[in-house]
Protein backbone atom coordinates (compact mmCIF):
# COMPACT_ATOMS: atom_id res chain seq x y z
CA UNK A 1 0.00 0.00 0.00
CA UNK A 2 2.85 2.47 0.72
CA UNK A 3 4.14 1.97 -2.68
CA UNK A 4 0.77 2.61 -4.28
CA UNK A 5 -0.81 6.08 -5.73
CA UNK A 6 -3.79 6.84 -3.46
CA UNK A 7 -6.34 9.02 -3.65
CA UNK A 8 -8.88 9.04 -1.14
CA UNK A 9 -12.40 10.66 -2.53
CA UNK A 10 -14.19 10.97 0.45
CA UNK A 11 -12.82 13.34 3.30
CA UNK A 12 -13.54 16.43 4.91
CA UNK A 13 -12.00 18.81 6.85
CA UNK A 14 -14.20 20.67 9.87
CA UNK A 15 -16.62 17.32 10.90
CA UNK A 16 -18.84 14.99 9.06
CA UNK A 17 -22.83 15.02 9.49
CA UNK A 18 -21.96 11.61 11.34
CA UNK A 19 -20.07 12.96 13.94
CA UNK A 20 -20.99 16.75 14.51
CA UNK A 21 -23.51 15.88 16.91
CA UNK A 22 -21.42 13.49 19.09
CA UNK A 23 -18.21 16.00 19.34
CA UNK A 24 -18.23 19.66 18.62
CA UNK A 25 -14.23 19.72 17.44
CA UNK A 26 -13.50 20.91 14.18
CA UNK A 27 -10.70 19.18 12.37
CA UNK A 28 -8.16 21.41 10.24
CA UNK A 29 -6.55 20.55 7.07
CA UNK A 30 -2.98 20.57 8.71
CA UNK A 31 -4.47 17.70 10.55
CA UNK A 32 -5.79 16.40 7.23
CA UNK A 33 -2.11 16.06 5.94
CA UNK A 34 -0.95 14.74 8.81
CA UNK A 35 -2.96 11.70 8.69
CA UNK A 36 -2.53 11.56 5.00
CA UNK A 37 1.12 11.43 5.81
CA UNK A 38 1.14 9.27 7.97
CA UNK A 39 -1.65 6.24 5.67
CA UNK A 40 0.95 7.03 2.45
CA UNK A 41 -2.23 8.95 0.96
CA UNK A 42 -1.56 10.58 -1.70
CA UNK A 43 -4.25 13.13 -2.34
CA UNK A 44 -7.74 13.86 -0.76
CA UNK A 45 -10.94 14.68 -2.56
CA UNK A 46 -12.10 17.20 0.79
CA UNK A 47 -15.68 18.86 0.96
CA UNK A 48 -17.05 21.02 3.72
CA UNK A 49 -18.78 18.49 6.76
CA UNK A 50 -20.67 19.38 9.80
CA UNK A 51 -23.40 21.35 10.37
CA UNK A 52 -26.09 21.54 8.17
CA UNK A 53 -25.50 26.27 8.90
CA UNK A 54 -22.06 25.35 7.90
CA UNK A 55 -21.87 24.53 4.99
CA UNK A 56 -20.71 28.24 3.20
CA UNK A 57 -18.32 28.73 5.97
CA UNK A 58 -16.77 25.37 5.46
CA UNK A 59 -16.77 25.69 1.54
CA UNK A 60 -14.60 28.52 2.62
CA UNK A 61 -12.31 26.62 4.82
CA UNK A 62 -12.25 24.01 1.77
CA UNK A 63 -10.88 26.86 -0.18
CA UNK A 64 -8.16 27.68 2.08
CA UNK A 65 -6.72 24.12 2.40
CA UNK A 66 -6.98 24.08 -1.56
CA UNK A 67 -5.01 27.09 -1.67
CA UNK A 68 -2.38 25.59 1.26
CA UNK A 69 -1.74 22.40 -0.18
CA UNK A 70 -2.93 22.64 -3.92
CA UNK A 71 -0.94 19.16 -4.68
CA UNK A 72 -2.88 17.27 -1.91
CA UNK A 73 -6.49 18.73 -1.56
CA UNK A 74 -8.96 18.39 -4.30
CA UNK A 75 -11.55 20.63 -3.53
CA UNK A 76 -14.98 19.27 -4.04
CA UNK A 77 -17.56 21.91 -3.22
CA UNK A 78 -20.73 21.31 -0.84
CA UNK A 79 -24.00 22.51 -2.23
CA UNK A 80 -27.05 23.10 -0.41
CA UNK A 81 -29.87 23.43 -2.86
CA UNK A 82 -32.59 25.57 -0.40
CA UNK A 83 -30.06 28.66 -0.47
CA UNK A 84 -30.73 31.13 -3.33
CA UNK A 85 -27.30 31.21 -4.83
CA UNK A 86 -26.55 27.46 -4.64
CA UNK A 87 -25.71 27.89 -8.53
CA UNK A 88 -23.51 30.71 -7.89
CA UNK A 89 -21.22 28.75 -5.50
CA UNK A 90 -21.55 26.18 -8.06
CA UNK A 91 -19.88 28.36 -10.76
CA UNK A 92 -17.88 30.31 -8.30
CA UNK A 93 -16.21 26.97 -6.71
CA UNK A 94 -15.61 24.91 -9.73
CA UNK A 95 -14.84 27.58 -12.43
CA UNK A 96 -13.23 30.08 -10.50
CA UNK A 97 -11.39 28.80 -7.84
CA UNK A 98 -10.63 25.16 -9.53
CA UNK A 99 -12.73 22.68 -7.69
CA UNK A 100 -12.70 19.18 -9.56
CA UNK A 101 -15.86 18.12 -7.68
CA UNK A 102 -19.30 18.21 -6.13
CA UNK A 103 -20.78 16.80 -2.85
CA UNK A 104 -24.37 16.48 -2.19
CA UNK A 105 -25.84 15.42 1.07
CA UNK A 106 -29.56 15.07 0.19
CA UNK A 107 -30.07 13.69 3.82
CA UNK A 108 -28.44 16.25 5.45
CA UNK A 109 -30.08 19.06 3.43
CA UNK A 110 -33.50 17.94 2.96
CA UNK A 111 -33.58 17.56 -0.46
CA UNK A 112 -34.31 14.29 -2.24
CA UNK A 113 -33.05 12.83 -5.28
CA UNK A 114 -35.14 12.99 -7.89
CA UNK A 115 -37.41 15.49 -6.79
CA UNK A 116 -35.82 18.36 -5.62
CA UNK A 117 -35.51 20.87 -8.50
CA UNK A 118 -32.42 22.70 -7.87
CA UNK A 119 -30.71 18.94 -7.87
CA UNK A 120 -31.54 19.13 -12.18
CA UNK A 121 -29.82 22.34 -12.43
CA UNK A 122 -26.67 21.09 -10.64
CA UNK A 123 -26.82 18.06 -12.35
CA UNK A 124 -27.40 19.89 -15.69
CA UNK A 125 -23.78 22.23 -14.79
CA UNK A 126 -21.99 19.25 -13.75
CA UNK A 127 -22.20 17.71 -17.02
CA UNK A 128 -20.90 21.21 -18.13
CA UNK A 129 -18.11 21.44 -16.21
CA UNK A 130 -17.44 17.43 -16.68
CA UNK A 131 -16.60 16.87 -12.67
CA UNK A 132 -18.45 14.07 -10.45
CA UNK A 133 -20.69 14.54 -7.95
CA UNK A 134 -20.21 12.74 -4.42
CA UNK A 135 -23.43 12.18 -2.96
CA UNK A 136 -24.21 10.39 0.74
CA UNK A 137 -26.17 7.11 -0.61
CA UNK A 138 -28.13 4.69 1.61
CA UNK A 139 -30.69 6.88 3.71
CA UNK A 140 -34.36 6.54 2.95
CA UNK A 141 -36.43 8.39 1.54
CA UNK A 142 -33.07 10.51 0.10
CA UNK A 143 -30.61 8.33 -1.29
CA UNK A 144 -31.92 4.99 -2.16
CA UNK A 145 -29.94 3.01 -4.65
CA UNK A 146 -32.77 2.84 -7.03
CA UNK A 147 -33.19 6.63 -6.74
CA UNK A 148 -29.27 6.64 -8.26
CA UNK A 149 -29.73 4.10 -10.85
CA UNK A 150 -32.38 6.56 -12.19
CA UNK A 151 -30.04 9.30 -12.03
CA UNK A 152 -27.37 8.14 -13.43
CA UNK A 153 -29.50 6.57 -16.80
CA UNK A 154 -31.10 10.59 -16.81
CA UNK A 155 -27.61 11.96 -16.85
CA UNK A 156 -25.18 9.57 -18.05
CA UNK A 157 -22.57 12.29 -18.58
CA UNK A 158 -22.10 12.77 -15.24
CA UNK A 159 -19.70 10.44 -13.07
CA UNK A 160 -21.88 10.17 -9.80
CA UNK A 161 -20.19 8.96 -6.92
CA UNK A 162 -21.80 7.00 -4.19
CA UNK A 163 -20.45 7.73 -0.78
CA UNK A 164 -20.48 4.66 1.92
CA UNK A 165 -22.15 2.50 -1.08
CA UNK A 166 -25.12 2.58 0.52
CA UNK A 167 -24.35 0.90 3.27
CA UNK A 168 -26.71 0.92 5.54
CA UNK A 169 -30.38 -0.68 5.66
CA UNK A 170 -30.71 -0.22 2.03
CA UNK A 171 -27.67 -1.87 1.00
CA UNK A 172 -30.10 -5.18 -0.35
CA UNK A 173 -31.16 -2.93 -3.01
CA UNK A 174 -27.56 -1.63 -4.29
CA UNK A 175 -26.75 -4.54 -6.41
CA UNK A 176 -29.29 -4.33 -9.06
CA UNK A 177 -29.37 -0.99 -9.19
CA UNK A 178 -25.85 -0.38 -9.60
CA UNK A 179 -25.96 -2.50 -12.71
CA UNK A 180 -28.21 -0.31 -14.02
CA UNK A 181 -26.24 2.83 -14.68
CA UNK A 182 -22.17 2.51 -15.97
CA UNK A 183 -22.03 5.98 -14.44
CA UNK A 184 -22.91 5.04 -10.99
CA UNK A 185 -19.02 4.94 -8.90
CA UNK A 186 -19.07 3.03 -5.55
CA UNK A 187 -17.06 4.23 -2.96
CA UNK A 188 -15.66 2.44 0.11
CA UNK A 189 -15.97 4.77 3.21
CA UNK A 190 -17.99 2.21 5.83
CA UNK A 191 -16.69 -0.79 6.09
CA UNK A 192 -15.26 -1.07 2.78
CA UNK A 193 -18.47 -0.88 1.20
CA UNK A 194 -18.77 -1.78 -2.86
CA UNK A 195 -14.93 -2.08 -3.16
CA UNK A 196 -15.48 -5.91 -4.65
CA UNK A 197 -17.34 -3.99 -7.79
CA UNK A 198 -13.82 -3.23 -9.17
CA UNK A 199 -13.74 -6.55 -10.62
CA UNK A 200 -17.82 -7.38 -10.92
CA UNK A 201 -18.58 -4.20 -12.63
CA UNK A 202 -15.67 -3.46 -14.45
CA UNK A 203 -12.92 -0.76 -14.65
CA UNK A 204 -13.41 2.44 -12.79
CA UNK A 205 -16.50 1.56 -10.94
CA UNK A 206 -15.27 1.59 -7.60
CA UNK A 207 -13.17 4.04 -5.69
CA UNK A 208 -11.47 4.34 -2.22
CA UNK A 209 -12.85 6.63 0.42
CA UNK A 210 -12.75 7.01 4.26
CA UNK A 211 -14.95 9.86 5.54
CA UNK A 212 -12.19 10.63 7.90
CA UNK A 213 -12.65 12.39 10.00
CA UNK A 214 -15.43 10.30 11.28
CA UNK A 215 -13.64 6.96 10.56
CA UNK A 216 -10.39 5.71 10.90
CA UNK A 217 -8.53 6.53 7.49
CA UNK A 218 -5.99 3.50 8.00
CA UNK A 219 -9.03 1.58 9.24
CA UNK A 220 -10.70 2.53 5.65
CA UNK A 221 -7.69 1.33 3.73
CA UNK A 222 -7.18 -1.65 5.47
CA UNK A 223 -10.49 -2.92 3.93
CA UNK A 224 -9.21 -2.26 0.29
CA UNK A 225 -5.88 -4.12 1.27
CA UNK A 226 -8.12 -6.71 2.44
CA UNK A 227 -10.39 -7.33 -0.23
CA UNK A 228 -8.47 -9.84 -2.53
CA UNK A 229 -8.28 -7.39 -5.48
CA UNK A 230 -5.62 -8.12 -8.14
CA UNK A 231 -2.84 -5.50 -8.11
CA UNK A 232 -4.45 -3.62 -11.06
CA UNK A 233 -7.56 -3.95 -9.54
CA UNK A 234 -6.28 -2.32 -6.15
CA UNK A 235 -4.20 0.22 -7.59
CA UNK A 236 -7.21 1.67 -9.84
CA UNK A 237 -9.58 1.39 -6.36
CA UNK A 238 -6.59 3.57 -4.03
CA UNK A 239 -6.31 5.83 -6.35
CA UNK A 240 -5.93 5.65 -10.51
CA UNK A 241 -9.32 5.06 -11.32
CA UNK A 242 -10.05 8.54 -9.13
CA UNK A 243 -7.49 10.27 -11.16
CA UNK A 244 -9.52 9.16 -14.40
CA UNK A 245 -12.77 10.43 -13.01
CA UNK A 246 -11.39 13.57 -11.93
CA UNK A 247 -8.53 13.90 -15.06
CA UNK A 248 -5.62 14.17 -13.49
CA UNK A 249 -2.52 13.70 -15.49
CA UNK A 250 -0.36 11.16 -14.04
CA UNK B 1 4.43 -9.70 8.75
CA UNK B 2 2.96 -6.07 8.44
CA UNK B 3 2.75 -3.20 11.16
CA UNK B 4 -0.89 -3.68 12.07
CA UNK B 5 -0.57 -7.26 12.28
CA UNK B 6 2.51 -7.09 14.85
CA UNK B 7 0.52 -4.89 16.99
CA UNK B 8 -2.49 -6.97 17.25
CA UNK B 9 0.10 -9.29 17.84
CA UNK B 10 0.19 -7.22 21.40
CA UNK B 11 -3.18 -7.55 22.21
CA UNK B 12 -5.50 -9.64 23.45
CA UNK B 13 -8.73 -9.54 21.10
CA UNK B 14 -12.02 -10.97 22.03
CA UNK B 15 -14.76 -10.69 19.26
CA UNK B 16 -17.50 -10.19 20.96
CA UNK B 17 -19.82 -10.75 18.10
CA UNK B 18 -19.51 -13.45 15.47
CA UNK B 19 -21.54 -15.85 13.66
CA UNK B 20 -21.73 -19.44 12.39
CA UNK B 21 -24.59 -21.69 10.55
CA UNK B 22 -25.79 -20.58 7.10
CA UNK B 23 -27.20 -17.03 6.92
CA UNK B 24 -30.14 -15.50 5.86
CA UNK B 25 -30.42 -14.76 2.71
CA UNK B 26 -30.12 -16.89 -0.33
CA UNK B 27 -30.03 -20.28 1.38
CA UNK B 28 -29.66 -23.46 -0.91
CA UNK B 29 -31.91 -25.90 0.87
CA UNK B 30 -31.97 -27.98 2.25
CA UNK B 31 -29.21 -26.25 4.42
CA UNK B 32 -26.33 -27.88 6.25
CA UNK B 33 -26.97 -27.81 9.65
CA UNK B 34 -23.39 -28.32 10.77
CA UNK B 35 -20.52 -27.31 8.22
CA UNK B 36 -17.11 -28.40 9.50
CA UNK B 37 -15.83 -26.13 6.75
CA UNK B 38 -17.35 -22.93 8.22
CA UNK B 39 -16.01 -23.92 11.56
CA UNK B 40 -12.36 -24.15 10.07
CA UNK B 41 -13.12 -21.24 8.08
CA UNK B 42 -13.96 -19.14 10.99
CA UNK B 43 -10.82 -20.65 13.33
CA UNK B 44 -8.44 -19.45 10.01
CA UNK B 45 -9.97 -15.97 10.45
CA UNK B 46 -9.48 -15.79 13.66
CA UNK B 47 -5.68 -16.71 12.70
CA UNK B 48 -5.34 -14.24 10.54
CA UNK B 49 -6.56 -11.34 12.59
CA UNK B 50 -4.80 -12.84 16.00
CA UNK B 51 -8.74 -12.72 17.23
CA UNK B 52 -7.81 -15.15 20.82
CA UNK B 53 -11.69 -15.55 21.74
CA UNK B 54 -14.72 -14.77 19.61
CA UNK B 55 -18.64 -14.90 21.23
CA UNK B 56 -19.87 -17.05 18.72
CA UNK B 57 -23.87 -17.75 17.53
CA UNK B 58 -25.62 -19.49 15.25
CA UNK B 59 -28.14 -17.82 12.59
CA UNK B 60 -30.03 -21.10 11.67
CA UNK B 61 -31.94 -21.23 15.40
CA UNK B 62 -33.02 -17.64 14.67
CA UNK B 63 -34.16 -18.26 11.61
CA UNK B 64 -36.45 -21.22 11.76
CA UNK B 65 -40.00 -20.35 13.19
CA UNK B 66 -40.24 -23.92 14.15
CA UNK B 67 -37.29 -25.62 15.16
CA UNK B 68 -35.72 -29.03 12.42
CA UNK B 69 -33.24 -30.28 14.75
CA UNK B 70 -33.34 -30.93 18.80
CA UNK B 71 -31.22 -27.91 19.18
CA UNK B 72 -32.57 -25.92 15.89
CA UNK B 73 -29.13 -25.46 14.58
CA UNK B 74 -27.17 -24.32 17.04
CA UNK B 75 -25.51 -27.50 17.33
CA UNK B 76 -22.69 -25.80 14.53
CA UNK B 77 -21.80 -23.78 17.39
CA UNK B 78 -21.70 -26.52 19.91
CA UNK B 79 -19.20 -28.23 17.81
CA UNK B 80 -16.95 -25.39 17.12
CA UNK B 81 -16.89 -25.19 21.01
CA UNK B 82 -16.23 -28.74 21.30
CA UNK B 83 -13.48 -28.84 19.36
CA UNK B 84 -12.04 -25.49 20.03
CA UNK B 85 -12.91 -24.67 23.67
CA UNK B 86 -10.50 -22.37 24.68
CA UNK B 87 -11.18 -20.26 21.66
CA UNK B 88 -15.39 -19.79 21.25
CA UNK B 89 -17.51 -18.29 23.61
CA UNK B 90 -20.82 -19.91 22.46
CA UNK B 91 -23.81 -17.95 22.89
CA UNK B 92 -26.90 -19.86 22.62
CA UNK B 93 -29.93 -18.71 20.56
CA UNK B 94 -33.33 -19.63 22.08
CA UNK B 95 -36.64 -20.29 20.19
CA UNK B 96 -38.43 -17.72 22.17
CA UNK B 97 -41.93 -19.39 20.58
CA UNK B 98 -41.58 -22.27 22.12
CA UNK B 99 -43.12 -22.51 25.70
CA UNK B 100 -41.65 -20.62 28.64
CA UNK B 101 -40.58 -23.76 30.72
CA UNK B 102 -38.84 -25.33 27.69
CA UNK B 103 -37.00 -22.57 26.56
CA UNK B 104 -36.05 -22.43 29.88
CA UNK B 105 -35.52 -25.79 29.98
CA UNK B 106 -32.96 -26.07 26.57
CA UNK B 107 -31.05 -23.01 28.25
CA UNK B 108 -30.52 -24.82 31.58
CA UNK B 109 -28.90 -27.52 29.00
CA UNK B 110 -27.09 -24.89 27.31
CA UNK B 111 -25.56 -24.15 30.07
CA UNK B 112 -24.43 -26.75 31.91
CA UNK B 113 -23.81 -29.79 29.45
CA UNK B 114 -22.37 -27.57 26.57
CA UNK B 115 -21.25 -24.68 28.05
CA UNK B 116 -22.75 -21.74 27.00
CA UNK B 117 -21.81 -18.57 28.40
CA UNK B 118 -24.32 -16.24 27.11
CA UNK B 119 -27.86 -15.93 24.80
CA UNK B 120 -27.87 -14.31 21.65
CA UNK B 121 -31.30 -12.75 20.37
CA UNK B 122 -32.00 -11.36 16.97
CA UNK B 123 -35.61 -9.67 16.71
CA UNK B 124 -34.62 -8.12 13.45
CA UNK B 125 -34.86 -12.01 12.06
CA UNK B 126 -37.22 -13.48 14.88
CA UNK B 127 -39.58 -11.30 14.41
CA UNK B 128 -40.42 -9.87 17.79
CA UNK B 129 -40.38 -6.57 19.92
CA UNK B 130 -37.23 -6.62 21.82
CA UNK B 131 -38.83 -6.16 24.90
CA UNK B 132 -42.15 -7.94 24.50
CA UNK B 133 -42.89 -10.76 27.42
CA UNK B 134 -42.44 -13.53 24.87
CA UNK B 135 -38.30 -12.77 25.40
CA UNK B 136 -39.01 -13.26 29.36
CA UNK B 137 -38.39 -16.62 30.20
CA UNK B 138 -34.60 -16.13 28.56
CA UNK B 139 -34.22 -13.33 30.86
CA UNK B 140 -35.09 -15.23 33.77
CA UNK B 141 -32.87 -18.13 32.90
CA UNK B 142 -30.13 -15.60 32.13
CA UNK B 143 -30.52 -13.92 35.45
CA UNK B 144 -30.16 -17.40 36.99
CA UNK B 145 -26.69 -18.16 35.25
CA UNK B 146 -25.73 -14.71 35.68
CA UNK B 147 -24.73 -14.73 32.12
CA UNK B 148 -25.68 -11.79 29.40
CA UNK B 149 -27.96 -11.56 26.78
CA UNK B 150 -26.59 -10.42 23.29
CA UNK B 151 -29.50 -8.39 21.02
CA UNK B 152 -28.66 -7.18 17.71
CA UNK B 153 -29.69 -3.48 17.64
CA UNK B 154 -30.40 -0.59 15.15
CA UNK B 155 -33.23 -2.47 13.01
CA UNK B 156 -36.69 -0.63 13.13
CA UNK B 157 -39.16 -1.67 14.72
CA UNK B 158 -37.88 -4.32 16.80
CA UNK B 159 -34.27 -3.71 17.51
CA UNK B 160 -34.76 -0.46 18.41
CA UNK B 161 -32.18 1.19 21.46
CA UNK B 162 -35.34 1.78 23.36
CA UNK B 163 -36.99 -1.66 23.51
CA UNK B 164 -33.37 -2.97 24.47
CA UNK B 165 -33.00 -0.82 27.22
CA UNK B 166 -36.36 -1.24 28.35
CA UNK B 167 -35.84 -5.22 28.99
CA UNK B 168 -32.50 -4.73 30.16
CA UNK B 169 -34.59 -2.18 32.75
CA UNK B 170 -36.65 -4.83 33.89
CA UNK B 171 -34.01 -7.34 34.33
CA UNK B 172 -31.21 -5.16 35.77
CA UNK B 173 -29.25 -8.54 37.20
CA UNK B 174 -28.79 -9.57 33.67
CA UNK B 175 -26.19 -7.56 31.22
CA UNK B 176 -27.63 -6.94 28.07
CA UNK B 177 -24.80 -6.33 24.97
CA UNK B 178 -26.52 -4.16 22.41
CA UNK B 179 -24.95 -5.13 19.41
CA UNK B 180 -24.11 -2.72 16.78
CA UNK B 181 -24.97 0.05 18.98
CA UNK B 182 -27.43 0.99 17.25
CA UNK B 183 -25.89 0.30 13.68
CA UNK B 184 -25.72 2.75 10.50
CA UNK B 185 -29.36 3.89 11.35
CA UNK B 186 -30.29 4.24 14.76
CA UNK B 187 -26.53 5.70 16.53
CA UNK B 188 -28.16 8.46 18.18
CA UNK B 189 -30.21 6.03 20.58
CA UNK B 190 -27.54 3.87 21.19
CA UNK B 191 -25.70 6.13 23.84
CA UNK B 192 -29.05 7.49 25.25
CA UNK B 193 -31.01 4.28 25.69
CA UNK B 194 -27.77 2.39 27.41
CA UNK B 195 -27.57 5.65 30.00
CA UNK B 196 -31.26 4.61 31.32
CA UNK B 197 -29.51 1.19 32.31
CA UNK B 198 -26.43 0.46 33.80
CA UNK B 199 -26.11 -3.09 32.16
CA UNK B 200 -26.16 -2.70 28.81
CA UNK B 201 -23.10 -2.34 26.96
CA UNK B 202 -22.38 -1.60 23.90
CA UNK B 203 -20.62 -3.72 21.03
CA UNK B 204 -19.91 -1.79 17.83
CA UNK B 205 -19.77 -3.76 14.62
CA UNK B 206 -21.36 -1.96 11.88
CA UNK B 207 -20.82 1.28 13.61
CA UNK B 208 -17.55 3.08 12.38
CA UNK B 209 -18.05 6.54 14.31
CA UNK B 210 -14.84 7.54 16.09
CA UNK B 211 -16.40 10.57 17.96
CA UNK B 212 -19.50 8.30 19.34
CA UNK B 213 -17.39 5.40 20.95
CA UNK B 214 -15.30 7.84 22.38
CA UNK B 215 -18.27 9.74 23.64
CA UNK B 216 -19.56 6.17 24.87
CA UNK B 217 -16.04 5.70 26.99
CA UNK B 218 -16.50 9.37 28.21
CA UNK B 219 -20.43 9.28 29.58
CA UNK B 220 -21.07 5.65 30.46
CA UNK B 221 -17.32 4.47 31.07
CA UNK B 222 -14.51 2.24 29.74
CA UNK B 223 -16.09 -0.97 30.69
CA UNK B 224 -19.64 -0.81 28.89
CA UNK B 225 -17.91 -0.87 25.19
CA UNK B 226 -16.71 -4.02 23.59
CA UNK B 227 -14.80 -4.82 20.48
CA UNK B 228 -16.84 -6.41 17.92
CA UNK B 229 -16.47 -7.34 14.11
CA UNK B 230 -20.06 -9.17 13.23
CA UNK B 231 -17.26 -11.31 11.51
CA UNK B 232 -16.12 -8.30 9.52
CA UNK B 233 -12.54 -7.18 8.74
CA UNK B 234 -11.09 -7.14 11.97
CA UNK B 235 -7.76 -5.57 11.54
CA UNK B 236 -9.67 -2.27 10.13
CA UNK B 237 -11.83 -2.46 13.49
CA UNK B 238 -8.54 -2.79 15.20
CA UNK B 239 -7.25 0.27 13.84
CA UNK B 240 -9.98 2.40 14.51
CA UNK B 241 -9.73 1.56 18.19
CA UNK B 242 -5.65 2.26 17.96
CA UNK B 243 -6.85 5.74 16.70
CA UNK B 244 -9.71 6.75 19.67
CA UNK B 245 -8.45 9.45 21.75
CA UNK B 246 -8.32 7.19 25.03
CA UNK B 247 -5.90 5.79 27.22
CA UNK B 248 -3.83 2.00 26.22
CA UNK B 249 -5.46 1.03 29.73
CA UNK B 250 -8.98 1.63 27.79
CA UNK B 251 -8.30 0.38 24.21
CA UNK B 252 -7.09 -3.20 26.01
CA UNK B 253 -10.24 -3.02 27.88
CA UNK B 254 -12.59 -2.36 24.69
CA UNK B 255 -10.06 -5.13 22.64
CA UNK B 256 -10.91 -7.87 24.92
CA UNK B 257 -10.73 -6.95 28.96
CA UNK B 258 -14.72 -5.76 29.00
CA UNK B 259 -15.92 -8.95 27.00
CA UNK B 260 -13.65 -11.72 29.64
CA UNK B 261 -15.62 -9.95 31.88
CA UNK B 262 -18.63 -9.64 30.87
CA UNK B 263 -18.79 -13.57 29.77
CA UNK B 264 -16.82 -14.30 33.38
CA UNK B 265 -14.07 -16.05 31.87
CA UNK B 266 -10.45 -16.76 33.62
CA UNK B 267 -7.70 -14.09 32.19
CA UNK B 268 -6.24 -16.66 29.19
CA UNK B 269 -2.31 -17.05 28.91
CA UNK B 270 -1.52 -14.60 26.50
CA UNK B 271 -2.97 -11.59 28.18
CA UNK B 272 -0.06 -9.15 27.80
Amino acid sequence: MRDSFIIDAHVHVGSTYMMCYFTDRRFTASELIAVMDRCGVSKACVSGGGLPHEVKKMNEEVLKAVKAYPDRIIGFVRLQPWFDDVLDDLDFYIRDCGFKGIKLHPMQDMACLLIEPTYDAIFEKAAKYRVPILIHSGTVPWTMPGQFADLALMYPEVKIIMGHSCQNLTYQHLGASVKRAPNLILESSTFGGGIGSARTLGKDRAVYGSNWPAMSMRAALRYVEDAGLTDEERSDVLGMSMARILGINL
Amino acid sequence: MSETDALMEQYFIVDAHVHLGHGCYGVQKPAKIIDYQRIDGLMNWMSRYHVSMAAVSAIPPMVYRVWKTPYGGNEEVMEAMRRHPDKMIGLWVPNVFEEADIVKKRIDEAVAVHGFKGMKLHPWVQAFPANHPIAYPVFEAAAKHRLPVEFHSGTAPYTTPLLIADVAMRFPEVPVIMGHMGKHDMYHDAIPAARLSDNVYLEFSGNVILAQWEKAVKELGPHRLLFGTDGGNVAAYFLSVMDLEVSEEVKRMILGENALNLFRLKPHMGIP
